[in-house]
C-alpha cells in the first residue's frame, strides 16, 4: 500500500531540503564591518517589566488612569475647545444617514497624519505620518494592479515597519460608469484571487462617490472613487484597521485637472 | 540556547561578544533567508543585513532573553526589503543548485519539489516568512505573530493563503501527472 504523507508533511519536508550552514564570508563580512558601525546609544532606559504590585496598588493606579482619562475627554469635547480640523473631518457624528467619512473616535495605530503628498501622475493629494517614505508613480496607470515596480502607482511606505503603505492611482473611466469601473477593480478576477469582498460599503472621499473595499484577508483595504471621467484606487496594505483608512480617506483631495494620461499610442 | 550573559556584554559595545553570538546564530539565520527568498546570494546579503543591524541595535534590544526570536525578525525584515530591492528581477527565476549539504527524503518526490517550488515563488514574502516559520523552525502562529511584530490574525490569514495556494499547485501538478493512467488502454 501507497501511503502518501500528509501535505504539512510534504512541505516541512521540501523545506529542509536547502543549505543548512552559512557561507563563511558572512562572518568574516559582519566581524570586519564591526568596528566602523556605531551602536545605537539609549540614553532612558525605560523598565521593560515594572516591579510586582500588590492588589491595592493596582486599583490605586487604575483608578488614576481611568481620572486622567475623563479629565483629557472632558477637556477635548468641550464645545468651546476650538477645533481647526480640516473641512472634511466633523468633530461628532453628523446627523445625516448617508455613509460619510468622519475621523474615528477610537485610538488609531496609525502615527498622526502631518505630512502631505501631492501625486504628479495621478492627480491625488493625500496626508501620510511623518517618517513613511514615498516612492513617486513614474507613468500613468493602464492596465491591471497598479504596482510599484512598474512605476504606475505613487507608494507611501513605512519603511521601519512590515511593508504597511498607501498605495494611489487613478486612470480614465473610457467609456464606463464609475460604479462599473469600481465594481471590476474590486472583483476578484481583478485581483487573480477566490475573494469577491461583498457587500462593500459607500463612502465619500471629498465628496464623491466611492466604495471602500475590505474583507478580503490577504488583500489590502481599498477605496475607489470616480470624479467625472476619472477613477482612483487609494489602499492601505498591511494594516487592518479600519479607522485607520478611513482617517487616511477623510484627507484625500481628488485633482483629475491635474492627472497625467498616456498617450493614446502608449494605450494597450 | 544562546548565552545572556554574551548578550549583555555585545550591548554594551564588546564585539567579540558579538561575533561569537552572531557565529551561533549565523547559519540558522541563513538557513531562513534562503528558504524564504530561494536564491543564496540575496540570502546571504539579507543574513548580513540582519546581523549588522542587530549589532547596530543590540543597545535597544531591552528583553535580552528575546534576542534569538529579535534576530529571526531582523532576518525577516532583511529578506522583505531584499524581495522589495529584487523584485524587478522577479520574473528571472534561476534554477538552484542542488548539491546541499542536507539530502531530501524519498517521501517527497521530485515533481511534488518542483511543483513546491514553483508555487513558493508566488507568494508574498510575507507569506514566505510565515510559511517558512511554522513549517521550518516549527513556530506556532502566537509565536509567529510575536517575532515578526503582527496580530495573530494577520499570521493565521498569511499561513492559510499561503498553504492554500501550494496546496492547490501540488494537486494541480498531481493530477495531471496521473492524466496518462486515466486514459483507456
Amino acid at each position: 500500500m501507497n501511503s502518501r504523507p500528509s501535505f504539512d508533511d510534504l512541505l516541512s519536508e521540501w523545506l529542509e531540503y536547502g543549505p543548512a550552514y552559512a557561507p563563511a564570508t558572512i562572518l568574516e563580512t559582519v566581524a570586519a564591518a564591526l568596528p566602523s558601525i556605531p551602536q545605537r546609544r539609549v540614553l532612558v532606559r525605560v523598565p521593560w517589566r515594572f516591579p510586582p504590585m500588590n492588589t491595592y496598588a493596582k486599583m490605586a493606579v487604575a483608578a488614576v488612569a481611568v481620572i486622567a482619562v475623563g479629565a483629557i475627554g472632558l477637556a477635548v469635547l468641550r464645545p468651546d475647545s476650538g477645533q481647526v480640523g480640516g473641512p472634511t473631518i466633523s468633530p461628532s457624528p453628523p446627523p445625516t444617514p448617508s455613509p460619510s467619512l468622519v475621523a474615528s473616535p477610537s485610538p488609531s495605530p496609525l502615527p498622526a497624519l502631518t505630512e502631505r503628498f501631492t501625486s504628479a501622475i495621478h492627480g491625488i493629494s493625500v496626508a501620510y505620518p511623518a517618517g513613511w517614505s514615498v516612492n513617486a508613480a513614474t507613468r500613468p496607470w493602464t492596465t491591471g494592479l497598479p504596482r510599484t515596480q512598474e512605476g504606475g502607482r505613487d507608494t507611501i511606505e513605512n519603511g521601519a515597519t512590515d511593508s504597511t503603505f498607501i498605495g494611489l492611482a487613478s486612470q480614465p473611466l473610457a467609456g464606463v460608469s464609475g460604479d462599473q469601473w469600481a465594481a471590476e477593480r474590486s472583483s476578484a478576477s481583478f485581483w487573480g484571487d477566490a475573494c469577491d469582498p461583498v457587500p462593500s460599503e459607500p463612502v465619500s472621499i471629498d465628496n464623491a462617490s466611492g466604495i471602500l473595499v475590505v474583507g478580503c484577508p490577504e488583500r489590502p483595504m481599498s477605496a475607489l472613487t470616480w470624479v467625472g471621467d476619472r477613477g482612483y484606487w487609494i489602499v492601505l496594505y498591511g494594516e487592518s484597521d479600519l479607522a485607520s483608512f478611513k482617517e487616511i480617506l477623510a484627507t484625500v483631495q481628488l485633482n483629475p485637472e491635474d492627472a497625467v494620461d498616456a498617450s493614446p499610442s502608449a494605450t494597450p | 540556547m544562546l548565552d545572556q550573559d554574551l548578550v549583555r556584554r555585545a550591548s554594551g559595545g564588546d564585539q567579540d561578544a558579538f561575533t561569537r553570538l552572531a557565529a551561533a546564530a549565523v547559519d540558522r539565520l541563513y538557513a531562513i533567508a534562503y528558504r524564504i527568498l530561494r536564491d543564496p546570494d540575496r540570502a546571504q546579503d539579507a543574513t548580513q543585513q540582519a546581523l549588522l543591524g542587530a549589532w547596530r541595535d543590540l543597545p535597544t534590544l531591552r528583553d535580552h532573553e528575546r534576542f534569538e526570536a529579535w534576530l529571526y525578525r531582523l532576518v525577516v525584515h532583511a529578506c522583505y526589503a531584499e524581495a522589495r530591492a529584487h523584485r524587478r528581477h522577479i520574473a528571472r527565476i534561476r534554477v538552484i543548485a542542488t548539491n546541499h549539504p542536507t539530502t531530501p527524503d524519498t517521501a517527497i518526490s521530485v515533481a511534488d519539489r518542483d511543483e513546491l517550488e514553483h508555487a513558493f515563488r508566488t507568494l508574498t514574502p510575507e507569506q514566505r516568512a510565515v510559511v517558512v516559520l511554522h513549517h521550518y523552525l516549527g513556530y506556532p502562529l502566537t509565536e509567529i505573530a510575536a517575532t515578526l511584530g503582527i496580530p495573530s490574525g494577520t499570521a493565521r490569514s498569511r499561513l492559510h493563503y499561503a498553504t492554500r495556494q501550494l496546496r492547490a499547485a501540488l494537486e494541480a501538478g498531481n493530477r495531471l501527472a496521473e492524466l496518462p493512467k486515466e486514459r483507456p488502454a
